[in-house]
This record gives C-alpha cells, sequence and structure tokens, in this order.
C-alpha cells in the first residue's frame, strides 16, 4: 500500500489575536505558533496505522516555503518513509485549485493507492483541496472521513455526517480520503525523534519537476481571487446579555440558532 | 600453661572435602558478583555534581544512620544483624588466616577473640529475632514480607544458631587448661548433658552443618537480597557524591542502553523495605504507583532484557512486560503517577531514587510516543508550540502586567536582575495577582528588576520531568540564551519549578548559569523584609499554615526563608502541619501530574487540604503555582470554602505593604 | 435572465434545515441582483419535497430516480453537471455541510466552475460574484471574487442567513428526466449508522451545554440533563462536578478532561478556572452563565449572563416548549 499524505503548516490562531498586515495581503505571523494542520496530524497518523497493519510506505507531502521543513520531518518522525518539498514561490497565494494542480503533480510522480489529505484546514478552511485533487485525477474520493477499513481493492469508510450520524462507504482503490479530527489519536512526536530524521534527504521539487508549466498556479491563475481582508468587530469581555430570564433566554437561543447549535 | 587458643579443625577429618565445597561456594560466590558488576556496567555512566564526602559515606554505610532515621527499632535490628555478621564473617576469616599463614590467635587475643564472636553471634541472633518480630507479630506498617525474607533471616538464624551448638558440643568433649570467654557456648555445653563421646559425635555432625549452610550462605548472597550489602554501599556512595541522571542531547542520543549504572544499582540496593510507599503521595491517596514496585520490576525487566538474569523466573513475566516494555492501559499505567517530589529518596536508607527511574521510563515512553497519556501529550505540544504548557498566545505572556509599569528586557529594557514569571502565573487570570504582587513589593522597596517579556519561554522543569528531555533542552537553551544576551546576574523567580531547574538542570547544562545567582521569590523577600527597609502593617490578627512546594523545600533545602517572610509580616501566627519542611506532602501537581488525574479516591490535595483545616490556620500559604491550583481546587471540591483559603506568599506580603490594599 | 440556483439537500427522507437558508439568500439574490432563483432536488421520493420547496421559490427543478436513492457525490455530480449545462445558472448554491463538502468542490471540477466554500455572505458585484469567508478562527473575515465563468459554486455556512418564511404564490415545478449514467461506480453506500452509540464523546459534540460548581447538588444534575437533551446538545461538566462524581470523567471539559471545540458552548454556573477555559480554545459562540458578574468565565465567553443559572434553565425550558 503506497500512500501519499498531504499536509501543510499553519499558523494556531484559536487563542491569539490575529492582526492584519500592513498591506492587508494577510496577517502578521510574528507573534503566531505555527505547526501542522490539525486535521493533516490526524491524516498522517492514519496512513502510518495503515503502514503498520498492512506494508507499504507513507510519503508526506507539502506546498510550502522553507520554514515548513519541520513540519514534514515531525511527520518522518512519527514514522512517514518520505517527505516530499514543493517550494516555490509561484504557489504564493494559490488557491485550492493551484494547491491541489500541485498536488496532482506529486501524486502523477508516484504510483500511490491511497492519498490522505486533512478535511480542511485551520487557516483558510476552504475544505477543498481532497476532493478537486481527486477530481484532477479522476480517482474517487470520500470527505470528513472518521474510520478507513482496508479490503483488497477497495476501502469501506464511515464520513461524518451532522448529528451523530455517519454513513459508510466503500470505494475503489486507488482513491483520495479527507480525514476528519478524531479519527485516532494521534502519537506524539518528541524532540529526540525529530533529531533523529534530521538528517534525512528532503527532496525539494519546482514545478517543472512535477509537471507544472510557468503561469498554471500562482495568484495569476487562482479561480478565487482575494480581494480583501478585515477584522470583524468582536469585543474582547463578554457581551453581557440583560433582561428578564425570558427574554434572556430567548436571546441565548437566537444565538444558539445562528451559530449552528441546533443540528 | 600452654597459651589459650583454638585448634581450627579439632576433630574435624576429610578437610579437602570442606576445602572443595568452600572452593565451589566461593566460586559461585564470585560468580555471581561478577554477574551483578557486568549488569551494573552495562547502564550508561552518569556525572556528578559534587565529590567523596567519606565521613558521610562511612556513618550512613557502618551506622547505618539513614536506616535509624525514623526508625530507631529499625537501625537497632540492622545494625544486630550487621555487624553480627560482619563480625562473624571477618572472625572466621581472620582463624583461618591464623591456621594457615600467620599464627597470633593466641593467649589474651585468643581470649577476647572468642568473646567478642559470641557476643556477635547473640547480636546477630537477636538482630534476627527482631527483625522477624517486626515482620511477622508487630506487621510494622505498610511492611512486605516475601518468601525470600523469611528465608534469609531464617539462613542467619540457623548458622549463627549452629555455630553456637558447634561451640557448646566442642567445650563440652574438650579439656581446656583455661576457661573459654563464650558464655552461649559454656551455657550450651552445660545444659546439653551429653556425655564426651557423644558430644565429639554431635560436634562432628553439627560443624559439618554448619558449615554446609555458612558455605551455602556464601554461595547464595549475590543471587539473594544480601547483595544490598554491596549495592546499597555503592549507592550511597554514588548519592553522596551527587551523581545524576542529566546529560546532553548528544550524550542522550548516543545511550546503548535504558538506564544508567546509578539506576541499576539503586534496583539491586532495594530490600523492599517499602518505606518510599508509606511517604509517597501516590501511594498515600492509593493510586496506581508504588515507588517500590517500579524499582523491583526495573530491576527484574533490565536483567532479563540485557540478559542478565540470574534466577530465571518465568512467573511474573508478564506482568512485568505490561508494567514496564509496553504498557496498554496507559491512564493507570503507575509511571505517570509520580509527583517527583523525591520523599522517596530522602526516606530511602539505601538513597534509592524511583523518581531517577520513572523518569528514565517515562522518557522511553514520549520517545516511542504511543504510551503517553492523552492529556501529558498535548501539554507537550503545546508547550512545543506555544512555549507554554496552557496553550497561552505569545502575545498575551504580558497581560498579566495590564497596567503596571513593568521593565521588560525585550522591549528594551537594561537591567542585571530579571524577574522570571513562569507561564502559570503569566496565563493563569486566578495567579496573574502573584506577579503582580511581587512587582508591588519590588518597587516599595527599590529592587530594580526586568521581565523577559516575550522571549520568556517555559522554564520545562516538568517537560524534563515526564523525560521529554529534547523539548526540554530546546526551551531551556532558549532561556539560557535570553540571560546571556540581556547580560542577566540574578534571576528572582516565583515559581519553584523554574527556581530548581535554573538551579539544577540549567546549570549542568550550559556554565554561564554556574555564574548566575538564582533566587526564589521567599529569598528575595527574606532579604528585602530583613533589611528593614520595608514596614509591613498589620492588616488583622490571622493564623496561616505554609505548605512547603517540594522543588522549594525537600528536593533544595529552602525550608526556612518562606517562614522567616511570614514571620515578618505583622498578625500572622505560622502554625506547622504535622506533614512539613522534609517530611512535607507535596499537593500532586509536580512531575506533569498537573496533566495526570487519578480517577478515584481523594485526592493527594484533598488530602493535604484537610492536613492544613486541622491545624486550625485560615490559609494556606504556599509558593509554587501548582500548589495554590492544586490546593485552591481542593479547598472547593473537599468542601472546605469559608473555613480556609489558599494564597502566595507574594499575596500575602503584598497586602500588607504600606497603602497596599487590605487582607 | 441570470439565475441562481439553491441545490437542496435531504437525507433519510426529510429536507435539511440549511436548505431554506440557502433560499433567503437566493431570494436576496433575486431582490438586489434581479437573479431568477429556483431550487433543485434530486434524489428518489423526492416529488413532496418539490410540492414544499414551490411553495418557496418561483421555480423548483426535480431529478427523480431510485439510482439517486442514497447520496454519493458521483450520481449526484453527474446529474448537477447536466442541470448546470442546460440551465447555465450564474450562481449555483449548496449548504456548506456533509453533503456540501462531499458535492460541490467534486462538481466544480467536473462542471469546469469555479467554486467558494464555507461563505457567509454572498452578493453580486457588477456582473461578478463576490463572497464573504470566516477564515483563521473567526479572526478573518476574507472577501474574494472568482474569475470570470460561466457560472459560480458557492457553499454557505449554515446560519449566515436566516431561514425563509413561505412565499404567497405557488411556483412551478419542472421534472427533468435523469441523464444515463457512467457506470460502473466507483462508490457503493452502504449504509448509516449512528456515531459511537453509548460512550458519550464531548470532544465530538458540535453542541455542548456544560455545568459547573453552581449545579450545587446531584439531584440538580437531571435539571439540566433535561435542557441539554431538548436543545439537542450534549451535557458536559467542569472538574468538580465529575469530582463529586455527579457526572462521569468522560464529561470533564478542560485540560484534566477532554479538551473540546464544539459549535455552541453554553456553561452553567461555571466560575472558569484557567484549566477547564483551556479545554475549549477554538470553541465557537461561548456563552456563560454565572451569578458573579466577577467570574473570570467573563473575560473568556462571547456572551454574558449575569444571573441564577436555575433560572435560566427553566426560562430556556419554557422558550423551547412555546
Amino acid at each position: 500500500m503506497e500512500i501519499l499524505v498531504c499536509v501543510k503548516k499553519v499558523p494556531d490562531t484559536a487563542d491569539a489575536e490575529v492582526v492584519l498586515k500592513q498591506d492587508g495581503t494577510g496577517i502578521k505571523e510574528d507573534d503566531l505558533a505555527s505547526g501542522i494542520n490539525e486535521w493533516d496530524n490526524y491524516a498522517v497518523e492514519e496512513a502510518i496505522r495503515i503502514k503498520e497493519t498492512h506494508g507499504g510506505t507513507v510519503t508526506v507531502a507539502t506546498i510550502g516555503s522553507a520554514d515548513s521543513e519541520d513540519v514534514l520531518r515531525r511527520c518522518l518522525a512519527m514514522g512517514a518513509d518520505n517527505a516530499i518539498m514543493i517550494d516555490d514561490a509561484s504557489f504564493k497565494g494559490a488557491d485550492p485549485y493551484g494547491i491541489a494542480r500541485g498536488l496532482c503533480g506529486v501524486a502523477g510522480k508516484g504510483s500511490y493507492d491511497l492519498v490522505l489529505a486533512g478535511a480542511q484546514a485551520g487557516d483558510d478552511g476552504y475544505a477543498m483541496v481532497g476532493p478537486v485533487l481527486a477530481g484532477y485525477l479522476g480517482w474517487p474520493h470520500a470527505t470528513l472521513v472518521t474510520s478507513i477499513l482496508l479490503e483488497g481493492k477497495t476501502v469501506t469508510v464511515t464520513r461524518e455526517l451532522e448529528g451523530g450520524l455517519e454513513e459508510m462507504l466503500r470505494i475503489e482503490l486507488p482513491a483520495v480520503l479527507t480525514i476528519q479530527t478524531g479519527i485516532n489519536e494521534p502519537r506524539y512526536v518528541s524532540i529526540m525523534g525529530i533529531r533523529k530524521v534530521r538528517a534525512k534527504e528532503i527532496p525539494v521539487l519546482d514545478p517543472a519537476a512535477i509537471g507544472l508549466a510557468p503561469g498554471e498556479i500562482g495568484a495569476n491563475a487562482n479561480r478565487i481571487k482575494r480581494t480583501g481582508l478585515a477584522v470583524p468587530p468582536a469585543g474582547k469581555e463578554a457581551e453581557m446579555i440583560k433582561g428578564t430570564p425570558a427574554e434572556i433566554a430567548r436571546k441565548i437561543l437566537d444565538i444558539v440558532k445562528e451559530r449552528g447549535g441546533v443540528a | 600453661m600452654q597459651q589459650p587458643f583454638r585448634e581450627i579443625f579439632w576433630n574435624i577429618g576429610y578437610h579437602y572435602i570442606f576445602y572443595s565445597l568452600a572452593a565451589v561456594a566461593t566460586a559461585i560466590c564470585l560468580y555471581g558478583l561478577l554477574r551483578r558488576w557486568q549488569f551494573w556496567r552495562s547502564g550508561w555512566r552518569e556525572k556528578r555534581d559534587g565529590g567523596f564526602d567519606p565521613g558521610l559515606v562511612l556513618q550512613r554505610i557502618f551506622l547505618n544512620t539513614s536506616i535509624f532515621k525514623g526508625d530507631p527499632l529499625g537501625g537497632i535490628t540492622h545494625v544486630c544483624i550487621m555487624w553480627g555478621f560482619l563480625i562473624l564473617f571477618f572472625g572466621t576469616a581472620l582463624s583461618t588466616i591464623d591456621h594457615w599463614m600467620i599464627s597470633y590467635l593466641r593467649g589474651d587475643l585468643y581470649l577476647a577473640y572468642a568473646f567478642v564472636l559470641d557476643v556477635a553471634g547473640v547480636a546477630l541472633m537477636a538482630g534476627v529475632a527482631l527483625a522477624y518480630l517486626r515482620r511477622y507479630v508487630f506487621k510494622r506498617e505498610k511492611m512486605v514480607t516475601i518468601a525470600r525474607d523469611t528465608t534469609v533471616l531464617a539462613l542467619l538464624f540457623f548458622i549463627a544458631l549452629t555455630g553456637f551448638m558447634v561451640e557448646g558440643f566442642r567445650l563440652r568433649a574438650e579439656t581446656l587448661p583455661w576457661r573459654e570467654p563464650s558464655p552461649v557456648g559454656q551455657w550450651i555445653a552445660g545444659v546439653s548433658g551429653l556425655s564426651v563421646p557423644e558430644a565429639l559425635a554431635a560436634h562432628r555432625l553439627w560443624w559439618w552443618i554448619h558449615a554446609a549452610a555458612s558455605l551455602f550462605l556464601i554461595a547464595y548472597f549475590p543471587f539473594s537480597k544480601f547483595i544490598h550489602v554491596f549495592a546499597a554501599s555503592v549507592n550511597l556512595t554514588l548519592e553522596g557524591m551527587r551523581f545524576n541522571s542529566y546529560l546532553s542531547l548528544e550524550e542522550r542520543e548516543a545511550l546503548k542502553s535504558d538506564f544508567s549504572f546509578r539506576h541499576l544499582v539503586m534496583c539491586d540496593a532495594c530490600t523492599q523495605c517499602n518505606r518510599c510507599a508509606v511517604v509517597c503521595p501516590s501511594s498515600i491517596a492509593k493510586e496506581p504507583l508504588s515507588p517500590r514496585k517500579v524499582i523491583d520490576e526495573t530491576g527484574r525487566f533490565a536483567r532479563r532484557k540485557g540478559g542478565f538474569g540470574l534466577m530465571p523466573r518465568r512467573a511474573g513475566e508478564a506482568a512485568l512486560s505490561k508494567a514496564l516494555a509496553k504498557a496498554n492501559a496507559v491512564e493507570g499505567d503507575p509511571v505517570w503517577f509520580c509527583t517527583t517530589c523525591g520523599h522517596c529518596r530522602r526516606e530511602c536508607p539505601s538513597a534509592i531514587s524511583p523518581m531517577d527511574v520513572i523518569r528514565e521510563i517515562r522518557a522511553a515512553r514520549v520517545e516511542g510516543g504511543e504510551d503517553v497519556p492523552v492529556n501529558i501529550q498535548e501539554m507537550l505540544e503545546s508547550v512545543y508550540k506555544f512555549k507554554n504548557p496552557w496553550q497561552g498566545a505569545k502575545g498575551k505572556r504580558m497581560d498579566w502586567a495590564s497596567g503596571l509599569d513593568v521593565p521588560v528586557l525585550s522591549e528594551g529594557a537594561k537591567e542585571s536582575r530579571c524577574f522570571y514569571v513562569g507561564c502559570t502565573f503569566a496565563y493563569d487570570s486566578r495567579l496573574q495577582e502573584v506577579p503582580r504582587s511581587a512587582v508591588a513589593i519590588f518597587k516599595a522597596a527599590g529592587l530594580r528588576f526586568a521581565v523577559l517579556g516575550k522571549d520568556e519561554a517555559c522554564c520545562s522543569e516538568f517537560i524534563r520531568g515526564v523525560g521529554e528531555d529534547g523539548l526540554f533542552t530546546e526551551l531551556a537553551a532558549g532561556n539560557v540564551d535570553a540571560f546571556d544576551r540581556y547580560g542577566i546576574t540574578e534571576i528572582v523567580t516565583p515559581c519553584p519549578h523554574g527556581f530548581h531547574t535554573f538551579t539544577n538542570e540549567y546549570a549542568r547544562m550550559r556554565p554561564s548559569m554556574k555564574e548566575r545567582r538564582v533566587l526564589h521569590v521567599s529569598q528575595a523577600l527574606e532579604t528585602i523584609l530583613a533589611s528593614g527597609s520595608l514596614a509591613l502593617e498589620n492588616r488583622g490578627e490571622r493564623t496561616v499554615t505554609f505548605h512547603d512546594p517540594c522543588l522549594l523545600g525537600r528536593r533544595n533545602g529552602i525550608y526556612d526563608a518562606p517562614r522567616n517572610v511570614l514571620k515578618s509580616i505583622p498578625g500572622v501566627r505560622l502554625v506547622e502541619m504535622a506533614r512539613s519542611r522534609e517530611k512535607s506532602l507535596c499537593c500532586g501537581g509536580g512531575g506533569g501530574r498537573m496533566w495526570v488525574e487519578a480517577g478515584e479516591g481523594e485526592k493527594i490535595a484533598e488530602i493535604r487540604v484537610r492536613e492544613a483545616v486541622g491545624t486550625g490556620a485560615g490559609t494556606i500559604v504556599t509558593a509554587c503555582p501548582f500548589c495554590f491550583s492544586n490546593m485552591d481546587d481542593a479547598v472547593k471540591t473537599a468542601g472546605f470554602e469559608g473555613r480556609i483559603v489558599v494564597k502566595d506568599i507574594t499575596e500575602l506580603v503584598a497586602e500588607s505593604l504600606p497603602g497596599g490594599k487590605a487582607g | 435572465m441570470a439565475k441562481v440556483f439553491v441545490i437542496v439537500e435531504h437525507r433519510q427522507g426529510v429536507m435539511r434545515d440549511a436548505t431554506f437558508e440557502l433560499i433567503s439568500l437566493a431570494r436576496e439574490l433575486q431582490s438586489r441582483s434581479g437573479l431568477e432563483p429556483a431550487a433543485v432536488v434530486i434524489g428518489h421520493g423526492v416529488r413532496t419535497f418539490a410540492d414544499t420547496l414551490s411553495k418557496y421559490l418561483p421555480r423548483t427543478i426535480v431529478v427523480e430516480s431510485e439510482t439517486l436513492a442514497d447520496f454519493r457525490y458521483e450520481t449526484y455530480a453527474a446529474v448537477l453537471k447536466d442541470i448546470l449545462e442546460r440551465e447555465t445558472p450564474l450562481v449555483t448554491l449548496c449548504p456548506q455541510s456533509a453533503f456540501g463538502m462531499e458535492l460541490l468542490p467534486r462538481l466544480s471540477v467536473e462542471s469546469a466552475r469555479p467554486c467558494a466554500t464555507d461563505c457567509i455572505k454572498v452578493e453580486m458585484e457588477g456582473a461578478g460574484l463576490s463572497v464573504v469567508r470566516s477564515i483563521y478562527n473567526g479572526k478573518i473575515h476574507s472577501r474574494s471574487t472568482f474569475a470570470p465563468s460561466g457560472g459560480y459554486l458557492v457553499t454557505v455556512r449554515s446560519g449566515s442567513y436566516a431561514p425563509a418564511a413561505e412565499a404567497g404564490s405557488a411556483g412551478t415545478i419542472d421534472d427533468c428526466p435523469c441523464p444515463p449514467f457512467k457506470a460502473p461506480f466507483k462508490t457503493e453506500f452502504l449504509g448509516y449508522r449512528e456515531a459511537a452509540a453509548g460512550a458519550v464523546d464531548i470532544s465530538q459534540s458540535p453542541f455542548l451545554v456544560s455545568i459547573g460548581r453552581g449545579i450545587k447538588d446531584a439531584e440538580n444534575v437531571p435539571k439540566a440533563q433535561e435542557l441539554a437533551d431538548r436543545l439537542g446538545a450534549v451535557l458536559a461538566c467542569s472538574r468538580p462536578v465529575v469530582d463529586k462524581k455527579w457526572l462521569g470523567k468522560e464529561r470533564q471539559v478542560g485540560t484534566s478532561g477532554r479538551t473540546v471545540k464544539p459549535k455552541v458552548y453554553i456553561a452553567l454556573g461555571i466560575s472558569g478556572a484557567f484549566q477547564h477555559l483551556a479545554g475549549i480554545k477554538g470553541s465557537g459562540v461561548f456563552i456563560a452563565v454565572n451569578r458573579d458578574a466577577k467570574a473570570p468565565i467573563f473575560s473568556a465567553a462571547d456572551y454574558g449572563v449575569v444571573e441564577d443559572m436555575f433560572k435560566i434553565i427553566d426560562a430556556l425550558k419554557e422558550q423551547i416548549g412555546s
């Protein structure tokens, strides 16, 4: 079983104050911690578990600049066999289609049975790269996968639906699966473990090496064009809800409904 | 008159049989000792912080001072057995030398020799009898008795008894021109009532039995718990020289074995006396950890793994491999319950430190990645990503100081004294009052200082404690770099975890740390208050009790500074808990235990809070963020709200500052 | 005239609420930019949905086939591609859900139309379409347009638009034939199952009602449980509640319990111990109810209520009931 896992380094913004760059093209990442996208971490763990049970190799790939190397090394320390970096400025600002194009090139370079990716990323959260990549490859896909059972040339997977419901699908290989958090418990990666793979070579491919023409990717080739970023108005302290208990309850229910709490 | 002496092999023939057996026994003994030595040598070498102190070592090894500590009867028992045994053993050796090499046991010297050996025999038998009483009649608290203990005690008793019998029968059969000063022998000779030929026959029979038992003991020695005679002596010596398990990452990477020489010696030095489990906070709270068992199992595991099995024991291996090689049920895995409070080490007569062994096991687990409790993993990932265990954003590290004018080194302040705040004080909104109080006191006292600001990273004391040495080293290096960069000569911290690791591990890691003065805030406060530059005001009469944080007290010997501070606050009366100072009970939050919870039963912190309430104090004063959080929670969960509150020592001082808020 | 299509989401014989939110959006695009709205419902036994939908929108397109009985992106994308090519709607809307996330990105590739997912605002900007997406944990709003195309696909985050009410007049229903499929299929639907029945996994629940020491007594726990049940939420708690064994350890939120990231977190009578708050980092909306106005939980919550938690529980139950 040859598995390719697509990973990405993202800044952690859960508890941090997010500030826009002066030119408004992105966010300031200096004060933000960053690491492997949470969903991708589960995908890497799942790939390694499949390898541990069925044999084969796990290759992790990322499209990113040199500072993503630590994420790839972390994956190698977890137990991935190879890592590939597609490092090129032409991917800067690429939309999910551009990223999927790049990953399609990587997948085409090997003979993979399975491509895993995180269901979405913690930064821009498109949740598109997996199914779009599958479309480019002409492979079947399943998103939001919460379990994988390998059976010969097919996989049986469950997909997470709403309200505690799952659906089961059988999918022909090769396939692209996007992994939902909670599918497994990712192992801890110690610094000692990372040090052990520090000398492992990580090939850095340019777009030409994966069969992409200049101009096929990058901001100009984007089909989704970002025109502006803004910080939504938000107070630091809680917004206090006042009134009679009934009024308060009504307001709470409105908020719950608005924020998708009711399944 | 013939000079008093004793003919060796009197009444005994077939000397060659005895010598052949003796040779075999000695060979087995030497082989056993060699195997033990090889086993110890299979461990890696540690480095030491101190030098050899012969006085300390002699006291502990030959006077058994560490056994007497807290258990005088145990000390007496051990001294009787040990010295009885040593005198008899070397006495017998002396007579062999006398027979084969130089004759010197003649006349008065012989008489004295005979008397001393008789007394030693009595001491040995008395010691064994006491040991039996303690084990089987009085059943000392939590004493663990296994078949091996009964065997070795019985063997010692039997050898001493048969020795006296041989002596008695000889005195009965032999007509000597002098009276031997052997009261027990004389007494047996008298009561036996045997005729001379009967006595000769009995003597011959019992001589061989005594000889066989003694030779068996020699052969059995290195394979039994008697090995502690050597192992404990070695360990007490190593401990006295402050050998420790700190290694650089490069050294650690090059390791070929799981444990160090000292760790393996400790496993052999343990006599299963169980004193550790009596004081272990986790054992007290009925959690799955017993330090004694960890040492026992580690020894067996390491011997088997390294191929040093002395007495192959199939049984128990499954349980062993489950407990140590790979624990499936991580949550119930004993090694994650250690609070690294160090009480076991202090209590152990052989200075065994289960905590150090547990740390190595944790390090192996962390490197493997899979047998680590989820909460510990998340904590480690937080430290890796955010440089603090609380997932606090870098930009919020200075939130605690909002509204205060605090000089920040990373923003250009120039000071040689660094106030290292620590993660929990910086991010936990309830605890932010502590560094704020410290700042108020420093300002009132005119003490110049600055903080690292965004350059401050987790001290990582408990990161090393849970075995993530790589992460510890990375963060520690970052902190030391920051101290170096800003030319810091003195560090003051309210966190005992930082204090401990700065003064111990950091100093081992980087020479520049040895030149820095590191103070816990209670020491700084003690100096400030002793100088009289700060006049504290009385905020009302209060009775408080002080909870010693383990990393301040037991692990680093700072007991008086916080107490002196409390005594200088007008209106504050200090009462002590039963378990205080070096006997203090841990809050249950050290060694990563903030992230490991035991499911059932009363929590360690609740036991501690109950004890504090028992003193009648209205305030538990502590000087550690984890002690604070744990006990503050425990006050609520154990239902003591309204009866007692938890405060940090800096808060208490700040409340009494002139113009400060009322307590 | 340009069209806006709403792809109707339904499962196990029930149309999902998100569809009606999209109908609101389609109407908004109609009134502001003159787009002609229509619902597209495909599946098996969906004719009754069409009858309902016709009360909301002027036009409903129905594709009825046994092959479409269970949702599979393969069959649904093929049908939709066929419709898009025939009808050429300018905008096609679909909920950002397990359904939309599976379907629309793939449809985008198959139909060669660009797609933007998880949008919170959709509006016409001249001849083009402009969307707003909430990114970086909701801390940044990003506005995007598309490279010019014959049609745009958009999935919309649930809750971004209020559900529509019935329109006054009845719309038309167009039955379309199901196009032939290129069998064999590479995916096969095997069935539904309830996720992890039995054990509660609070970390997987999108909606938590969490109780703290304010619950005061074990006898009060059922009151909170009842509220959670009626809200469709899972009951969680802070450490003291577990410590007192009023709820199981598996329900504890915090660094020593479970780390959770629900969409909605309602904290009742929780003061906000640091360890507890660390366990809900990254949650969606966080509503705190506590009698103590100074409780630290209020500096972490999005919404705060200073009131007795039991009064609020009762009031909430009443509101749900009415």
